[in-house]
C-alpha cells in the first residue's frame, strides 16, 4: 500500500497514531474519520506497512443483528495475535444506527475483553456526530481521532495553495473535502464555470498522486482548454503549474522546466500576479537544482525571487526559496555563503513555525559539515535531529532519503576507518623496517 | 479492573504510554489510586456511610467503623460524569465495606456480567440474587433450607415448567448434578444469568417469566437475603448485606429511563441496602429520583477553580498527584506542561489521560514538552467541537457568565452528559476547559463581555 498516496498531514496523524498504539499490550481504542474509502483503505494499508499487521473486521453485514456483531467480535479476537484491529462497515448500517453504536457502547468492558489489541473504528465523517453521542462513553475511552477526511490545520485555501509549490519536500498538504467526488468517472468534456475547472485541477492532482498519469493528463488539458477560454488567466497558470508538476513526477525535468520557463512564467506576469509569478520562479529554480544546473538556480534565487519576498509576506516561501539556495550554494562549493543562508533559512523555518522547513535547514548544516570533512557531525545531525523530525511529522520520503544519506556516510565512515587502520598498518611495517 | 500488581512507575514517556489505560477502574489498593474527596470540593464519603448506618471513626482504619443502625431497606444512587472515577470510586467503597463489622459486600459490574444493551431490572435482579448465592456457597455459609427453598422453589415452578425454558433448565440441572442445596441453586443461577446474558431467545422468556410472576420472585428473594443476613452475621462475615450494582450508570436514554423511573418500584420491591451507579444526567432529567431513592450521592469533578474563578488547590494538588503516579514529574520538560495538561482537563481524570496520552503522540523528543501538549488540548477541543451546534455557543458563554441563571436545561443536561459542561460541587457548572478554547466559545464570550 503506497504511503505515496497519502498528503502529510495524513501521514502525520497515522504516525502519531501508531506511536500510541505500538506500545500498547492490550486493548486501545481510536476513531479514524474518513470520506472517501479509498483514503480509509490506504490509511490502513500505511498502518500495516509502519505500524502493525492488522485483523480487519467488516461490520456490513450484520446489520441489525447485534449477536452477529458480537460474533465477529469474538472472531476477530480470537485471531488478531499480536496485531491491531480495524472495524469497517459501521457506516453501511441503517441510518441512525442507534441500536449499533449503543450496543458497542454497552459492549465496551466486553470489547475490551475480547479484542484486547489496539483498535480503529473507521467512520465516515458526517456520521461521527451520531456515534459520539449514542456511544459516549465508548468514545471517553479512545486514545485519538485520526482524521483522514481533510487535512486538518495544515489544510490551505484553494487561494494560497495556487501559490504553493508543487514541492520534493513532501506532497503540498490539500484538502481532501475537493476530492470527495473522486472516484466518478473522468470528466473532460467542457464545462463552463471557473469552479468547474478548478475541479477538473484538483482530479488532476489527485490522479498524479495515484500516478495515473493518462487520465491526469487528460483532465489538465480540458482544464487548460476551458481555462484559456473563458479568460481565466490566473487560473490557468495553476493549471499549467500541475501540468509541469506532472511532468516531473513522471520524470521529464526538461519539459516541465520548459513549460514554466517557456508559457506559466509570462503568463503569471500578464495576470499581474505577482504571488504567482514568485511561486512560478521558485518552481523554475527547484528544476534547475534538480538538473544539477545550481549556478543558474542561484542567480534565480538570490537576484529574483529572495528580492521579491520583501514585499510580500509569505513566511513558508522565504523558508522554501532559502533552502533551494542553500542547496545550491553548496551544490557549486560556496561555503560561506551557504552557511549564512542556512542561519537565514534556520531563522525563517522557526518564524514560520514549520518543522520540516526546520530540518530542511538542519538537513543543509548536515551537507556543509560533509563538505567540510566533518563527517562524524554531519551523521549525527542527520541521525540525532533531522531523521527524528521527519519521522514525527510523517514526511516518510523525506526520513526515506535522509536513511539513504546516512548509510552513505555510514560506509564512508566506514571507508576511512578502514583507511586508517591501513594507514597505521604500513607505518608500523616502515618502522619495523 | 486493570492488573496493578506488577504495577512500577513508568521510567520513560513510552512506558508511561504503554501503561496508560483508560478503559478500566482503578483497583482499590493501586499504588495510582489518589483520594481526590478534598479535590472535588469537601465532598464526604462519610455522608454516604452514615446514609448507610456505619459510625464512621478512625477515616483512614475502617476496621474501626461500626454499624450503628443501618436502614432496613435503602435504595441509594451514585453518580458522577462518565470518567470522573465512579467506578475506581465503588471498588474503593466496597473494600471499606466489606468487612465482618460491617456488611457482606455482593457486587454486581452489569457491564461486564450482564448484557447491558437494554438492560433492564429482571436482568439485575436475577444477577444479584446469582451473586449472593454464589459468595454464601463459595464462604461455606449454611442456610437453613426454609429459607431458600422458596427461591427453588420458583426457578422449578417458573422456569423449569415452563414450556419455553424446560429443556434449558434441564440441561442446567444436568451439568450441576454434582451439587446440591445453596451450590446448586447458585449454580442454577448461574446458568440463568448466563442465558440472559448470551441467548437472545432465552433471554425474552425469562425476563417476561419474572415480570409475570415477580411477586413470588420478591417475595423468595426477600426470604433468602433475610436468612443471608442472619447467617452472615453469625459467621461473622458482615453485620448486613449490602448489594453495590456498577455499570446501570452506562445506561442512555430510554433504557436508563425505564429502569430508573418506570421500574423503580419493581428494584424498591426487593428488601435490602442497594448502591447503584447512574447516569448524572437522569438526576437533573427526573427530579422524582430524590424522591423514590433513599438518597443521592454525586461524585463531583475535581476542581480547579472556584465559582468565583479563585483557584482551589487542593484541585491541583489531587491532578497533579494524579498525573505524577502515571507520568512521574523528571519526564516533563517543564512544570508548566503538566500544569497546561492539568488546567486543559477541567478535574476530569479520564480527559487528562487522553490529553496526556495525546500529548505523548505528539512529543518530539523524550519528555512531554509544551507544543505537544498544546497541540493535546487543540486535538481535544476539535473532539468536542463536533459535538456542538452553533446555538450552543451562546448557551455555553451564558452560563459560565451567569452560572446561576435559568437555562435551557433540555440541552443542558445532554452537554452534561457529553463532558462538554462539567458539574461541580455545591452544584455549579462551567464549560470543559478544552471547549473555551476554541474560537466560536471565545468569539461569544468577547460578544458577551462586549
Amino acid at each position: 500500500m503506497a504511503d505515496e498516496k497519502l498528503p502529510d498531514a495524513h501521514v502525520a496523524e497515522l504516525g502519531e497514531l501508531i506511536r500510541i498504539f505500538s506500545g500498547k499490550a492490550g486493548f486501545a481504542l481510536a476513531y479514524g474519520i474518513y470520506i472517501d474509502s479509498a483514503h480509509r483503505t490506504h490509511a490502513i494499508g500505511y498502518l500495516e506497512r509502519y505500524g502493525s499487521q492488522s485483523v480487519l473486521i467488516d461490520v456490513k453485514d450484520a446489520q441489525g443483528a447485534l449477536d452477529r456483531l458480537d460474533a465477529l467480535f469474538e472472531e476477530a479476537g480470537r485471531r488478531v495475535g499480536d496485531r491491531w484491529i480495524h472495524v469497517v462497515g459501521l457506516d453501511d448500517w441503517p441510518p441512525g444506527q442507534h441500536d449499533l453504536w449503543r450496543g458497542l457502547n454497552h459492549r465496551r468492558e466486553w470489547l475490551a475483553t475480547t479484542c484486547a489489541r489496539p483498535m480503529v473504528l473507521w467512520v465516515r465523517e458526517d456520521l461521527l456526530r451520531g456515534a459520539m453521542t449514542e456511544a459516549f462513553d465508548l468514545w471517553t475511552w479512545s486514545e485519538k481521532l485520526v482524521d483522514v477526511a481533510r487535512a486538518a490545520d495544515t489544510a490551505v485555501t484553494s487561494r494560497t495553495r495556487a501559490v504553493l509549490p508543487s514541492s520534493d519536500l513532501g506532497h503540498s498538504p490539500v484538502s481532501l473535502e475537493r476530492f470527495a467526488h473522486l472516484h466518478e468517472e473522468p470528466q473532460t468534456s467542457a464545462v463552463g464555470s471557473q469552479s468547474d475547472y478548478r475541479r477538473l485541477v484538483d482530479r488532476a492532482e489527485w490522479a498524479i498522486t495515484q500516478q495515473d498519469w493518462a487520465v491526469a493528463e487528460a483532465l489538465l488539458h480540458a482544464a487548460i482548454d476551458g481555462k484559456a477560454e473563458i479568460g481565466d488567466n490566473r487560473g490557468l497558470v495553476d493549471a499549467k503549474r500541475v501540468l509541469a508538476q506532472l511532468h516531473r513526477a513522471r520524470g521529464d525535468l526538461d519539459a516541465a522546466l520548459a513549460l514554466l520557463r517557456d508559457d506559466v512564467v509570462s503568463a503569471a506576469e500578464a495576470a499581474g500576479d505577482v504571488l504567482r509569478v514568485t511561486a512560478v520562479q521558485t518552481d523554475i529554480a527547484e528544476l534547475l537544482g534538480a538538473l544539477g544546473r545550481h549556478d543558474e538556480a542561484a542567480s534565480l534565487l538570490r537576484d529574483v525571487i529572495l528580492p521579491r519576498h520583501t514585499a510580500i509576506d509569505l513566511p513558508t516561501e522565504w523558508a522554501r526559496a532559502l533552502d533551494l539556495l542553500a542547496v545550491s550554494e553548496i551544490g557549486i562549493g560556496r561555503l560561506g555563503q551557504a552557511a549564512e543562508t542556512v542561519q537565514q533559512q534556520l531563522d525563517a523555518a522557526e518564524a514560520a513555525g514549520n518543522q520540516h522547513l526546520y530540518a530542511r535547514a538542519m538537513w543543509n548544516y548536515a551537507s556543509l559539515y560533509k563538505q567540510l570533512g566533518e563527517v562524524d557531525r554531519a551523521y549525527e545531525l542527520l541521525r540525532d535531529v533531522v531523521l527524528p523530525i521527519f519521522s514525527k511529522v510523517g514526511n516518510v520520503d523525506a526520513a526515506k532519503r535522509v536513511q539513504g544519506v546516512l548509510r552513505a556516510l555510514d560506509e564512508e565512515l566506514a571507508e576511512a576507518e578502514e583507511a586508517h587502520c591501513d594507514d597505521v598498518d604500513a607505518e608500523d611495517a616502515a618502522l619495523s623496517a | 479492573m486493570s492488573d496493578h500488581r506488577d504495577y512500577t512507575p513508568p521510567s520513560n514517556i513510552w512506558e508511561v504510554n504503554r501503561q496508560l489505560q483508560r478503559d478500566a477502574p482503578l483497583a482499590y489498593d493501586d499504588p495510582r489510586w489518589v483520594d481526590t474527596a478534598k479535590a472535588r470540593g469537601e465532598i464526604s464519603f462519610t455522608e454516604l456511610y452514615r446514609q448507610l448506618g456505619v459510625a464512621v471513626g478512625d477515616r483512614d482504619r475502617p476496621e474501626t467503623w461500626r454499624l450503628a443502625a443501618a436502614p432496613d431497606v435503602a435504595y441509594h444512587l451514585f453518580c458522577g460524569h462518565v470518567g470522573s472515577g465512579k467506578s475506581t470510586e465503588l471498588r474503593r467503597i466496597t473494600h471499606r465495606l466489606d468487612r465482618p463489622n460491617l456488611f457482606l459486600v455482593v457486587t454486581l459490574d452489569a457491564g461486564a456480567e450482564l448484557d447491558p444493551h437494554n438492560l433492564q431490572y429482571q436482568d439485575v435482579l436475577l444477577a444479584l440474587a446469582r451473586n449472593l448465592l454464589a459468595d454464601l456457597a463459595e464462604q461455606g455459609i449454611e442456610i437453613d433450607a426454609d429459607h431458600w427453598r422458596q427461591l427453588a422453589g420458583w426457578f422449578d415452578e417458573r422456569i423449569e415448567q415452563h414450556e419455553e425454558t424446560r429443556s434449558y433448565a434441564a440441561e442446567l440441572r444436568a451439568g450441576a448434578q454434582a451439587k446440591s442445596g445453596l451450590p446448586l441453586l447458585a449454580s442454577l443461577f448461574a446458568g440463568v444469568t448466563a442465558a440472559i446474558r448470551t441467548n437472545a431467545t432465552h433471554k425474552e422468556t425469562l425476563r417476561r417469566i419474572v415480570r409475570n410472576h415477580y411477586a413470588d420472585f420478591a417475595s423468595a428473594f426477600n426470604d433468602l437475603i433475610r436468612a443471608a443476613e442472619d447467617a452472615c452475621h453469625e459467621a461473622g462475615l458482615g453485620a448486613r448485606i449490602l448489594f453495590i450494582v456498577d455499570g446501570t450508570d452506562k445506561q442512555r436514554g430510554e433504557d436508563a429511563e425505564a429502569f430508573f423511573v418506570r421500574d423503580v418500584h419493581q428494584l424498591k420491591a426487593i428488601d435490602g441496602i442497594f448502591l447503584y451507579s447512574t447516569p448524572i444526567r437522569m438526576l437533573h432529567a427526573y427530579g422524582a429520583l430524590n424522591q423514590h431513592f433513599t438518597g443521592v450521592f454525586k461524585l463531583p469533578m475535581i476542581k480547579l477553580v472556584e465559582k468565583d474563578g479563585a483557584r482551589h488547590e487542593a484541585g491541583w494538588a489531587a491532578m497533579r498527584e494524579l498525573l505524577y503516579r502515571r507520568a512521574p514529574q523528571s519526564l516533563f520538560e517543564r512544570a508548566d506542561v503538566a500544569d497546561h495538561l492539568i488546567a486543559h482537563s477541567g478535574g476530569h481524570p479520564r480527559d487528562l489521560l487522553r490529553l496526556l496520552s495525546i500529548a505523548f503522540s505528539k512529543a518530539t523528543g523524550e519528555h512531554f514538552d509544551m507544543p505537544g501538549a498544546k497541540g493535546a488540548v487543540a486535538e481535544v477541543a476539535a473532539g468536542y467541537r463536533r459535538l456542538l451546534e452553533a446555538d450552543d455557543y451562546p448557551l455555553l458563554a451564558a452560563i459560565d457568565a451567569q452560572p446561576d441563571d435559568e437555562h435551557n436545561m433540555k440541552r443542558v443536561r445532554e452537554l452534561l452528559d457529553q463532558l462538554v459542561i462539567l458539574e461541580y460541587n455545591a452544584y455549579w457548572w462551567r464549560t470543559h476547559p478544552a471547549v473555551q478554547t476554541l474560537p466560536a466559545y471565545r468569539k461569544q464570550v468577547e460578544t458577551h463581555d462586549g
